[in-house]
């Protein structure tokens, strides 16, 4: 089944070792000018938690339908069967940035020839059966490696775990 | 005359049709297929055309879906090239080509694409005036640049317009752009951040024509004279290639039948009004969700969708596509211009410059609307998205206020720009 890596906002620190992770394992000198492919962004508004500040740790999702695939204009983004990891064939890459604008997440990168790279999901990882680096090195275990339905058995679990949580105290508070 | 039985016909080999196959096949299609085109190329992409007339692609790059041979032996399609469809009857559900061959369809897919237009001018038959859409074009730009003309004239500053300009000033051909609009991407820039792309260019060398029409074309023992309305001035270059627009392929098309516009009208499923007639790519009028109205959107993507939604109906499989917005990045001398939506109707705009970004951002009844970036390509798809999901959350918002989501992100890439 297919696998991509989650993120649980509630749980990330914003430390950014899997950026660190993502470089080391894929060679990246951000000195040269090469940005990296896993990325952390803090956002702060009242609107959206209750102390008003999130990390996003962020890469390429390899989307079940993926727009960048479909705005390639040469044929050089694909799908790899099996594994579903969104892949570029960087000979085919022309440098138009049809991806960058195609893509919600602002994940696509061009490289010094104007070849797109992204995150590959750790494909020399996982194909021996490790985990991509980043969720490897994730000491909050907010980054994991799963499947859409596993990950949203998770969420519901854990939103089940807080209703019932929520609805005994209150009920704690009736009988004062 | 010679009937054949196919129960799907697609009238085109662009993007659309190879997509609608792709689907059809993909749902459990099982019927025979047959593709009608008046190209003799495999299936191609325009936009690809003046990358190779520049020399950065090879002839076979041209064809992303590979060789008519690949494509039939995979998706068992029969593909008729040279065989431009001259019409369809609706009715009867009948094809007709100008080799005589007639097809009976249970179902067929209009995706005959686009032609450059040409404004009927004296002169404009001239051989040293081109266009840029077809392969043919393509061959033809690339073999003359091979002539190492010195003084190249481009009428039409929009997105193929600048890939030509692009591509002459590479090869160190004096260029000068003409349009008849007062400005660059004079549909997708603001006056402002055209000003801005016109300042960077001037500075490279290139010359700039706007409020100019186009009268004539005379030929002079060098090359031509462009001649224009209503003024005395012209120029006068080695040739003159002429990018100015589009217009929809249906001269096989029906029109007591089918209900024509722009382009074909269809609905979310890419049906026309005749049962068992579809349309998509640049022969389709879908929707726009910026401004709920029908409109040709001629963009690769979107071809690809709508063509993609056409095949999955077909073979049984109900989809919907919900439209898009216009939207274009170009990438050429070295910089990125990026639009988003409709930048001429707003209420409201903002700019933000640092450096070499530009970000302008347009609102409408307290939605963003539209946006202009120049070398802001990182977050275009992020601002692109919000748009659009501004426009699905509008019918449920009691006030006027930008959507929460929408709101941060917008405020997030400023301060994440204007950090440098």
């Amino acid at each position: 089944m297919k696998k991509a890596v989650f993120l649980d906002p509630e749980r990330c620190v914003g430390c950014g070792a899997c950026v660190v992770a993502c470089m080391d394992e894929n060679d990246i000198y951000p000195e040269k000018g090469e940005p990296p492919l896993r990325r952390v962004y803090q956002i702060e508004d009242r609107r959206i938690s209750e102390n008003g500040i999130i990390y996003i740790s962020i890469a390429c999702n390899h989307c079940e339908d993926s727009p960048c695939l479909i705005a390639c204009p040469t044929g050089a983004i694909s799908r790899e069967p099996g594994s579903g990891r969104i892949v570029t064939d960087t000979s085919l890459c022309i440098g138009c940035h049809s991806c960058a604008l195609a893509c919600p997440f602002g994940i696509p990168r061009y490289n010094a020839e104007e070849k797109m790279y992204k995150c590959t999901l750790c494909g020399d990882r996982i194909s021996v059966g490790l985990e991509p680096a980043c969720v490897r090195v994730c000491f909050q275990e907010a980054l994991s490696l799963e499947s859409a339905n596993d990950f949203q058995g998770k969420k519901e679990k854990a939103l089940m775990e807080s209703l019932i949580k929520a609805t005994s105290q209150k009920r704690i508070g009736f009988r004062e | 005359m010679r009937l054949e039985q196919s129960k799907a016909v697609v009238i085109g080999n662009g993007c659309a049709g190879a997509e609608c196959i792709i689907a059809m096949r993909d749902n459990g299609y099982e019927g025979d297929i047959t593709m009608l085109t008046s190209s003799k190329w495999p299936i191609y992409n325009p936009m690809l055309t003046t990358y190779f007339a520049a020399g950065k692609i090879e002839f076979a790059q041209l064809f992303p879906y590979g060789s008519n041979e690949e494509f039939t032996k995979k998706y068992r399609v029969k593909i008729h090239g040279s065989s431009p469809v001259i019409s369809v009857d609706a009715e009867k559900r009948w094809v007709v080509t100008d080799k005589g061959l007639e097809f009976q369809y249970n179902k067929c897919l209009v995706a005959s694409g686009a032609s450059p237009f040409l404004p009927h001018i004296p002169g404009i038959d001239s051989e040293k005036v081109f266009t840029m859409r077809t392969v043919e074009d393509a061959l033809r730009l690339k073999s003359v640049m091979e002539t190492k003309p010195r003084q190249v004239l481009v009428v039409g500053a929009s997105m193929v317009g600048v890939k030509i300009m692009e591509l002459c000033h590479q090869k160190g051909i004096e260029v000068c752009l003409v349009d008849m609009a007062p400005h660059l991407f004079p549909l997708a820039a603001s006056p402002q951040c055209a000003a801005v792309l016109e300042e960077r260019l001037k500075r490279q060398g290139i010359r700039f024509r706007f409020n100019a029409r186009l009268g004539k074309i005379e030929e002079t023992p060098g090359g031509i004279r462009a001649c224009f309305s209503g003024s005395e001035a012209s120029e006068e270059a080695d040739m003159a290639v002429i990018c100015i627009g589009v217009r929809p392929n249906l001269s096989f098309v029906n029109h007591e039948q089918l209900v024509v516009k722009k382009g074909i009208l269809v609905n979310e499923r890419m049906e026309t009004n005749m049962p068992g007639l579809y349309a998509a790519g640049d022969v389709a009028q879908g929707n726009n969700l910026l401004t709920n109205q029908k409109q040709i959107i001629g963009l690769w993507a979107n071809a690809r969708y709508q063509g993609r939604t056409a095949g999955r109906n077909i073979a049984g499989k109900p989809d919907k596509y919900p439209g898009n917005i216009p939207h274009n990045i170009t990438h050429f001398m070295g910089m990125d211009f990026i639009s988003i939506g409709d930048v001429a109707n707003y209420d409201y705009t903002e700019v933000k410059q640092h450096k070499n970004k530009y970000i302008q951002l347009f609102w409408k009844d307290g939605l963003l609307s539209s946006a202009n970036l120049i070398d802001e390509f990182y977050s275009s798809g992020a601002v692109k998205y919000a748009l659009i999901k501004g426009l699905k959350k509008q019918e449920k918002m009691k006030t006027g206020a930008l959507p929460v989501a929408q709101d941060i992100l917008i405020r997030e890439l400023i301060t994440e720009v204007m950090k440098g």
